[in-house]
């Protein structure tokens, strides 16, 4: 439209215009009077000129208006339109048909050059439109979100577009020239080689393949790749890739697929199945686990009929009952129990929500748990309540919770009641329980209440008193602790009541038993103190570790013993190695040890001796802790044995010295005795070889001279063997020996003393006397020295028969008794106390130390010499000796 | 003439039977008596041709003996032995009339000696 009045318009101005320029010329002409075809050419021209304008119709128009004004103003005859020269005819139709083929020709030399020009712009345009449809196309190829890579046969890159390398976090330039294999791990590249090879093998079929890409910092993205192998200029093939990051996908597929190995492994431990059951469709889904539940094959085909079948009999009309509900659309939740192929009984819960489908059918989703587990812990629950019950009554223990707000029990078990007396199942007031608490305990009982509801934390305990009905006493032990609500407010205090009244008696008896024990323990310590100095402990290596010195004794044993041995602390280890080896001996043995005497220094650095007795303790299970024991400072009492050895080792001498003293005196009385055997051997002798002198020798004669001979010389022999026995200085010798035969050995050194001075011995020898431990020289002698002041002292009796009694016995007290007895001169009332002491004599020779010795001889043996008075004339002098203790046993 | 008989008084056995044996082998006849007293009572008192006596003896000594012998008017011939020679016995024992006095031990040859000397001079004396 537009262009057509563009055309219209570009018409009427060629035609205004060509007709002011045509009416110009005509009046230029016809000022000048030019020349008919000089106006015609001039005409010509215009109309050429303005042909030039396009509208062939204003060409033609102006042509024809030309031919009138040419035909009317330059023809004759002028101004009439008729001609009448042919000539000019000819010249109007020359000059209308060259300006109709004039302006033709510019028409259509116009037109193509309209043409050309119109052709040439739409090739501007379209050129324009490339360009702009690569430049687009070139920013979808650099920002399309895929990556593209184009690579040639031997892996370089080709091409990459900005956003696949920008997603690999490269420049594209720095892609392109490296090799492809670069931008995959290490461990995938082989794959990628592969997959490469198969696009170039299968050229223009796509393959596709998922793969991780290695970013320039090393992270790692996995892309799809969609790889086609063509052919580019000059034949050459090349691979297009185009890689899509499916990094996100990846890690949905994982997090799904890991979701569902959740679900899976929470409904396998939750023993938890679900299920879908579509009710218009009868469609059913079951979880892994409903198949694992109901213990059906995986690949089964889930019907709600496989569910009955399953269902235990029992349960099987209540199971129907619910499904056919559920047909009318109501949500469920029923309990019922499997009966499995095996016999075992499952009990499952299910509960299931009627959903609406897409299509608007209904469908239950629903989860089946396997309760068995649940049950069982119920029943076991249930069955632990029993237990607890008992437990408590057993026990004596009740427990309860009490109510602070509402200020009275809020739980209370059956116990409770019984330790306050009641019937578990009777209902007791608040105000009869407190009545039975023992009023002492009431207020303390509250008190305690009050505060640990203060306190808040932490456990409180007390003790209170249960007053029964029947007048008993009831020892209670209460635990409780508070419980906190959520404004931090005490609200409840829980707690247990235990009966301990027979532990609190059993605890007064061990507080008894403890006394007693405390008691018993002085007692001993007691003991300890006053057997001992000090007392001690060693451990298993025999090292001291305890050292208890008693007041009195302390600073006995040198400082810093603690930890030392007992032979360290000694000082006589290398002087008696023998007895520090057995002593040494019998503590490694473990055995006990009495009375082991050593020698050490006291803090004063002086010589200490010490007489220790000690006893292993071992642990409950038999293991040797050490040894305990008593020490005593025996210093004084060693002192003492050794003034005493060195008194006996005097006495023993003097003993002797008496001895041979009174050898002396019998020399006479010896001599007999060796003689008389002596004379009897000559003399048997001599009638022995009278005997076989005979003309006829008289063997059987001589045979028995020989024989008295020999029995003669024996009997000289025990004399002197007797003799040099009493001669002998030795050492004290106690052996076991029969008093009698003591008495007899000294009535034969003595007999010819007695014979002498006429004196009758007579002997009264209980027979059977038990042993004595003596030494049977120093009896000897206190026998012979009593036989020898008897003789003396009925030296002057002339009157009467000088007898000599000597007598052993048995006294009262089990002893072995001998006395002898004289019928002298007797011993002066004065002169019976002294007549033991030493040098008290009432004899004109001597030293009047025989009696003494022989009270020294017999206090040694243990035992006592004394006078005893006498009703007449003599003496009686005694001694008793305590008996052998082997002998007695 | 009829062999003379021998007492003889000892309290030691041994002796007793030694100086019997010895007389017996040289033929004598012995009477043996274990104390003075059992000689005073016995029936050999009488017969007796010689007497042989220990000095120590208990109650009654060889000394006794002979006084007691002399006493009751026996002359009979002693012979005193003893274990304890000293002065004083030897003494006594010769001035109450002893024909010998010796020691124990004393050699055979001596006794037998002292003894003929006592037969002898009891023979004698009886004779005379």
């Amino acid at each position: 439209m537009y262009n057509q009045l563009t055309k219209f318009g570009h018409s009427v101005a060629q035609l205004a215009f060509g007709t002011i320029a045509l009416a110009a010329v005509t009046l230029t002409s016809v000022y000048v009077h030019s020349h008919f075809a000089a106006t015609a050419f001039a005409y010509l021209v215009v109309i050429l000129l303005f042909s030039l304008m396009g509208s062939f119709i204003a060409s033609s128009a102006l042509s024809i208006v030309s031919v009138a004004a040419l035909t009317y103003l330059f023809t004759p005859p002028t101004f009439s339109l008729r001609i009448d020269d042919p000539q000019d005819l000819l010249v109007l139709v020359a000059f209308l048909t060259a300006s109709i083929v004039g302006t033709r020709l510019i028409r259509n030399v116009r037109h193509e050059r309209e043409t050309a020009r119109e052709i040439a712009a739409k090739l501007r345009q379209s050129e324009a439109d490339l360009r702009d449809r690569e430049k687009r196309w070139r920013a979808i190829f650099e920002h399309n979100p895929v990556m593209y890579f184009m690579v040639d046969e031997a892996g370089t890159v080709l091409n990459v577009n900005t956003f696949g390398a920008t997603q690999l976090g490269y420049a594209p330039d720095e892609i392109v020239g490296l090799s492809v294999l670069q931008i995959f791990r290490d461990e995938d590249r082989e794959v990628v080689r592969k997959c490469i090879g198969e696009c170039l093998t299968n050229i223009g079929q796509s393959h596709t393949w998922d793969i991780e890409k290695v970013r320039k910092d090393g992270s790692l993205l996995w892309v799809r790749e969609n790889a086609k192998a063509m052919l580019w200029a000059d034949d050459k093939p090349i691979v297009l890739i185009a890689c899509e990051d499916i990094t996100e996908r990846k890690r949905t597929v994982l997090a799904l697929r890991r979701s569902e190995a959740h679900l899976a492994q929470a409904q396998e431990l939750s023993q938890t199945g679900s299920f879908g059951w579509n009710v218009a469709t009868d469609e059913v889904f079951w979880s892994r686990e409903t198949f694992r539940i109901f213990e059906y094959d995986p690949e089964t085909k889930p019907t709600q009929q496989l569910v009955l079948d399953r269902t235990h009999p029992e349960d099987k009309a209540s199971v129907q009952d619910v499904m056919d509900r559920a047909s009318q659309s109501q949500d469920f939740e029923h309990e019922y129990r499997l009966l499995m192929p095996d016999g075992s009984v499952k009990h499952i819960h299910a509960r299931a929500r009627a959903t609406r489908t897409a299509s608007g059918d209904i469908e239950f989703v629903g989860a089946a748990t396997d309760i068995t587990a649940t049950k069982q812990v119920e029943q076991q629950l249930r069955r632990s309540e029993a237990y607890l019950a008992d437990a408590q009554r057993l026990s004596h223990t009740g427990t309860w919770s009490w109510d602070c707000n509402r200020r009275r029990f809020a739980y209370r078990s059956a116990e409770v009641s019984r330790l306050f007396g009641f019937a578990p199942e009777e209902r007791v007031t608040l105000e009869a329980i407190r009545s039975r608490i023992h009023p002492d305990d009431l207020a303390l009982q509250q008190e305690v209440q009050r505060r640990a509801i203060e306190q808040k934390a932490g456990n409180f305990e007390y003790d209170f008193r249960i007053c029964l009905p029947d007048g008993a006493i009831r020892h209670i032990h209460a635990i409780a602790h508070a419980v906190m609500g959520s404004d931090g407010s005490t609200v409840e205090l829980i707690g247990t009541h235990m009966d301990v009244t027979e532990q609190h008696a059993a605890r007064e008896r061990l507080e008894n038993t403890l006394a007693a024990l405390r008691e018993s323990e002085q007692r001993f310590r007691d003991y300890a103190e006053t057997a001992s100095d000090w007392l001690w402990e060693t451990g298993p290596d025999h090292l001291l570790t305890q050292f208890l010195e008693h007041a009195s004794a302390a600073g006995v044993v040198a400082k810093g013993v603690i930890g030392l041995p007992r032979r360290e602390i000694a000082r006589d280890v290398e002087e008696e190695p023998e007895k520090w080896r057995q002593h040494q001996a019998a503590l490694d043995a473990h055995l006990p040890f009495r009375d082991f005497i050593y020698r050490t220094v006291n803090r004063r650095g002086s010589s200490t001796y010490v007489r220790t007795s000690g006893k292993p303790f071992f642990d409950g299970s038999g293991n040797f802790l050490g040894y305990r024991g008593v020490s005593t400072d025996i210093t004084a009492m060693i002192r003492a044995d050794q003034a005493e050895q060195e008194l006996r080792k005097a006495q023993a001498e003097l003993a002797h010295v008496t001895r041979v003293t009174t050898l002396g005196e019998l020399t006479a009385s010896i001599a007999h005795e060796v003689n008389q055997p002596l004379a009897a051997i000559i003399s048997n002798a001599d009638a022995c070889l009278g005997w076989l002198g005979r003309k006829t020798p008289d063997l059987p004669a001589a045979r028995s001279s020989v024989e008295w001979i020999i029995e003669d010389a024996i009997r000289a022999s025990e004399v002197i063997r007797r003799i040099r026995a009493l001669a002998k200085k030795g050492e004290i010798e106690m052996v076991t020996i029969d008093i009698n035969d003591v008495v007899k050995d000294a009535i034969a050194l003595v007999t010819r003393e007695l014979a002498n001075h006429q004196v009758t011995l007579r002997t009264e020898l209980a027979p059977a006397l038990p042993a004595i431990l003596a030494d049977r020289v120093q009896l000897q002698q206190v026998i012979i020295n009593l036989v020898m002041n008897g003789i003396e002292a009925m030296q002057t009796v002339a009157d009467r028969t000088r007898e000599l009694v000597i007598q052993s016995s048995l006294d009262g007290m089990g002893r072995v008794q001998l006395s002898v007895t004289d019928c002298g001169v007797g011993i002066a009332e004065d002169d019976i106390n002294r007549i033991l002491d030493p040098f008290f004599t009432t004899k004109t020779s001597g030293l009047g130390m025989g009696l003494s010795i022989c009270r020294s001889i017999v206090d040694a043996h243990g035992g006592r010499l004394s006078v005893v008075r006498k009703q007449g004339p003599g003496a009686t002098f005694q001694f008793v000796l305590p008996l052998h203790e082997e002998a007695v046993s | 003439m009829s062999t003379p008989l021998i007492s003889v008084v000892d309290d030691d056995a041994s002796v007793r039977i030694a100086i019997e044996n010895l007389l017996k082998s040289r033929g004598y006849i012995v009477h043996t008596f274990a104390s003075a007293k059992e000689f005073l009572e016995s029936p050999q008192l009488d017969k007796t041709s010689c007497v042989i006596t220990d000095v120590q003896m208990s109650v009654m000594s060889g000394l006794d003996l002979v006084a007691e012998m002399r006493a009751r008017n026996y002359d009979t011939p002693f012979i005193l032995i003893t274990a304890f020679p000293n002065d004083r016995v030897r003494a006594a024992a010769l001035g109450a009339g002893a024909i010998g006095f010796l020691a124990k031990p004393f050699a055979a040859h001596m006794l037998i000696k002292c003894l003929d000397t006592a037969l002898q001079k009891h023979r004698g004396g009886t004779g005379s």
